[in-house]
């Protein structure tokens, strides 16, 4: 489970390809190909190794500010994002 | 006679006798021949030995007896796979193309998904035919080539395809195989397969009976995803060809179709195509044009898809040869390394043995990136046997190995396990001089300084696993006599193979089997004995990581299951691992288990439940009615097989594969649920009265539930059980060990060939039904469907669960 204190960094071992505002991550140990619609780019790119969870909600929230709750939202794609191994998670500081 | 095939610079060199002449010729006729390369790779058909003809790979052989018109499919096949399988040069995907003037839309879609059928509609609509299954983007030109082969139509679409096309005359030039028809190309205004044609549209395709006529734009970055998922070379490229997929996409518009029948396109689709094809247009402004809503920057879920490129196509099992003293078999994951020098290391150290002796390899991950190689292996190691195998994992592959070795002895290793010269010599005299013995035999494990030994494992916890190595002096000497041992390790093991005991079918993963096995062979009145010659060697480390997940929860699990089964007491296990991991994580498998608490499913060696992949709710649904019975523990999840064109298809193939599979762990019996079951209130009192009643009965087959087309009748001197008369439905049904091969015979084992068989017999539950004789259901109804549950012949609601 994620917590809001955490913070994510994105796994460089994958090869990027952003095609208009979506993006393909590729990791090519695993042959797997993710697709990030605009929203799911967005956390990806905001897992710079020093924003927590609760920073990406929020900077979300801005840019979405009729979208409701979306906490849960973020949560779940931080989570897969981290089980594909796309994503690496610490306690922040 | 010889004819080559060419294709984006791959050559494949077909031998053929003479009156094979007219058929290759049919197939390949319209593609290059291309000057010899010397570099082809050579397709042999010949003559079979007893009938039909065999098909040789580069010697090794592929197929057997095939008859005349079964041979173009499987021909077909092979000459792909081999124009594809070192392709390096560009992109290979799996799709069907047509054109319209200089411009082609490609349908890309993995085998059996229906491009072809569309391939039709479009063709009757004044587009060109450039092929149906492979087309090759060059890297260097943006030019692509398509393979130009026949038309090839699945038997239960050529009524359509025919009244489609007009075709009816060609009939005598048709190749009609069991499961599908070849229509001459000729028959169409075909352009080249090699021309200067520009892709300018692709076309996802998705049919769906009765499904309304959707067209879904889709952005460069999803059909980059989805054409993921039809590459068929990836493996062979540099960072598996990404970034050139992705260019690709960027130039080129894409869309998914989702139709329920042809009528829906007259008028829409063709129009679209040509429009588009006219006026031209990227993958972002055709995303644009097709947009109704939207233009504002909007929240949407993120969701997070994936897409694999299309796995290999899966190795056919070698022939097995004749029966031979001693199998080594061993199971393997993508570990070629590790059974290539085990094997060969057989080959160089024990030659004296190789006549005597079969090597069994068992893949488990057929359509990995080692499948290729372990399965070339038999062109060149005698008496070698690839065997893929989808199904099984973790430590039940061992009973797959014993149920396949062609030999009375039976050596199961771990791939990457080496043996000390001599040694497979003397254990064969062995069994031969101990003709009686039903032991367990193992030997001393080398250290890696391969002298020093340990010859057993202590009966102690440590680390998650039950045993601690230790080293009895009397296995020091290799000379020296055998003796018993508590137990050791399993990465070597021998015993005859009636001696096998098997593991307990409820075992799951990997874990579990050290002491267990052991136990099962004393219990058995034999011994686990270690022999002082039989040393050897086994890689440990792995710096590269292992390709499959070991899970703490099977591991636990299996140890508590078998400590079960033996009578042993359970309270060390929950002891270590509590102590190791926490106590809630021994609690909830225990829970899960509900090991003190013995109940009717027990009849059953294996439960399975079908779902789709993509039926997560429906499975979550499951998981909790299963848990109001009590059962989690022993449902095992099969991944339905999806074939969207007709569900009855892939129903049938799901089944037959769990009777496989049964069939292959040698269990007496499975209960297959699917995974729309809802279970009676009273199942567990219900169904343990009427197994009482079934036993010492002869039955083939068993209904938890069904829909009953005419009144079951009463079995005299029975309450819990009746005859069914015409019951479909197979939500809930058990089949009896005896009945396993005839289904298996009767049931076909590939797409192409349930869909003829579902042609004639309509569905699994269909078939069954007319083959009452030895059927029996319970009484009640225990097991009923969530969308039927007021059919004639269920119970009321009421009396079923939620």
């Amino acid at each position: 489970m994620i917590s809001l204190q955490q913070v994510f960094a994105r796994n460089n071992n994958y090869q990027l390809e952003e095609i208009d505002d979506e993006l393909l991550l590729y990791n090519p140990a695993h042959t797997r190909t993710i697709y990030l619609n605009p929203s799911a780019a967005a956390i990806w790119k905001l897992c710079d190794g020093h924003t927590t969870a609760q920073a990406i909600i929020t900077a979300l929230q801005d840019v979405y500010p009729d979208a409701g709750n979306i906490a849960a939202d973020i949560a779940d794609a931080l989570n897969q994002l981290h089980e594909f191994g796309a994503i690496t998670v610490s306690d922040g500081e | 006679m010889k004819h080559n095939v060419s294709f984006a610079g791959q050559q494949v060199r077909l031998d053929f006798p003479d009156e094979l002449e007219q058929t290759v010729d049919f197939l390949f006729g319209r593609l290059p021949t291309g000057p010899d390369s010397g570099r082809a790779q050579r397709i042999t058909i010949k003559a079979g030995s007893q009938s039909g003809f065999d098909m040789l790979r580069e010697g090794a052989l592929l197929a057997q007896g095939l008859p005349r018109r079964e041979l173009a499919n499987p021909l077909m096949g092979e000459v792909i796979h081999a124009l594809i399988e070192n392709q390096s040069e560009g992109l290979s995907l799996h799709a069907a193309a047509v054109s319209s003037g200089d411009r082609a839309v490609w349908l890309p879609g993995r085998s059996g998904s229906g491009k072809s059928t569309l391939t039709a509609w479009l063709l009757s609509r004044g587009f060109d035919y450039l092929g149906d299954e492979l087309v090759h983007a060059h890297l260097k030109n943006n030019g692509f080539e398509s393979f130009l082969r026949p038309l090839n139509i699945k038997n239960s679409a050529l009524a359509a395809v025919e009244e489609l096309l007009d075709i009816e005359q060609t009939h005598p030039r048709m190749l009609r195989s069991s499961s599908a028809t070849m229509i001459p190309h000729t028959e169409f205004s075909a352009a080249s397969g090699r021309d200067n044609t520009g892709l300018s549209l692709i076309i996802f395709p998705e049919f769906s009976a009765e499904s309304a006529l959707g067209l879904e734009p889709l952005s460069p970055a999803r059909a980059a995803l989805l054409l993921m998922n039809s590459y068929v070379n990836a493996r062979n490229l540099e960072n598996h060809g990404f970034p050139e997929i992705a260019a690709l996409v960027k130039k080129v518009p894409a869309f998914k179709l989702i139709y329920g029948h042809f009528d829906q396109l007259d008028g829409t689709l063709d129009e679209i195509i040509r429009l588009i094809l006219e006026h031209g247009a990227s993958g972002s402004e055709l995303s644009r044009w097709l947009k109704i809503i939207d233009r504002q920057a909007q929240y949407r879920p993120p969701p997070i898809t994936t897409a694999t490129p299309a796995p290999a196509p899966i190795p056919q099992a070698s022939p097995a040869g004749t029966r031979k003293k001693l199998t080594i078999g061993m199971a393997t994951y993508d570990d070629y390394d590790g059974v290539y020098f085990s094997v060969q290391a057989i080959r160089l150290y024990h030659p004296e043995v190789l006549d005597e002796t079969e090597i069994l390899v068992i893949d488990n991950h057929p359509d990995g990136p080692c499948a290729e190689a372990l399965k070339n292996l038999d062109k060149w190691v005698k008496h070698y046997r690839y065997i893929p195998n989808q199904q099984l994992n973790g430590t039940a592959v061992r009973d797959y190995v014993f149920r396949e070795a062609n030999a009375d002895y039976v050596m199961c290793i771990d791939s990457h396990v080496m043996i000390q010269a001599g040694a497979i010599r003397k254990l064969i005299d062995y069994f031969d001089e101990h003709p009686r013995c039903s032991d367990l035999l193992q030997g001393p494990m080398l250290r890696d300084d391969a002298s020093s030994v340990e010859t057993h494992f202590k009966p102690e916890w440590r680390g998650g696993m039950y045993g601690v190595w230790e080293t009895d002096p009397r296995g020091e000497d290799p000379h020296g006599e055998p003796f018993e041992i508590p137990m050791q390790g399993l990465a070597l093991f021998a015993c005859r193979k009636s001696a096998w005991p098997g593991f307990n079918p409820a075992f799951r993963g990997f874990g579990g089997e050290e002491g267990y096995i052991h136990e099962k062979f004393r219990a058995a009145g034999h011994k686990a004995l270690c022999l002082p010659f039989l040393r050897w060697l086994h890689r440990f480390a792995r710096p590269m990581g292992v390709p499959y997940v070991n899970v703490w929860e099977d591991r636990i699990r299996n140890y508590l299951i078998g400590f079960t089964e033996l009578g042993l007491n359970t309270v060390p296990v929950e002891q270590h691992f509590s102590e190791l991991l926490n106590p809630e994580v021994v609690d909830r498998t225990k829970q899960e288990l509900a090991l003190d608490e013995p109940g009717p499913f027990d009849f059953f060696d294996a439960i399975y439940c079908i779902n789709l992949d993509q039926a997560s709710q429906r499975w979550s649904q499951m998981l909790e009615r299963f848990g109001t019975l009590g059962i989690v523990h022993r449902i095992q999840r099969f991944s339905a097989i999806e074939t969207p064109d007709n569900h009855h298809i892939g129903c049938a193939l799901s089944h037959r594969a769990i009777i496989d599979q049964a069939a292959r762990r040698g269990f007496r019996n499975v209960l297959v649920f699917e995974d729309d079951a809802i279970f009676h209130r009273d199942t567990l009192s219900n169904l343990e009265a009427s197994l009482n009643e079934l036993e010492g009965e002869e039955w083939s087959w068993l209904y938890l539930g069904g829909v009953e087309w005419r009144k079951p009748t009463p079995v005299p001197g029975k309450v819990h059980l009746q005859k069914p008369q015409r019951m479909t439905c197979t939500h809930a049904i058990a089949y009896n060990r005896e009945y396993f091969r005839t289904l298996l015979d009767e049931l076909p084992e590939t797409r192409e060939a349930m869909q003829s068989w579902v042609d004639k017999h309509l569905a699994i539950d269909q078939y069954l039904a007319r083959r009452p004789e030895s059927a029996y259901a319970t009484r009640p109804t225990l097991v009923i469907q969530t969308n039927h549950s007021r059919v004639a012949g269920a119970a009321p609601d009421e009396e079923f669960l939620p």
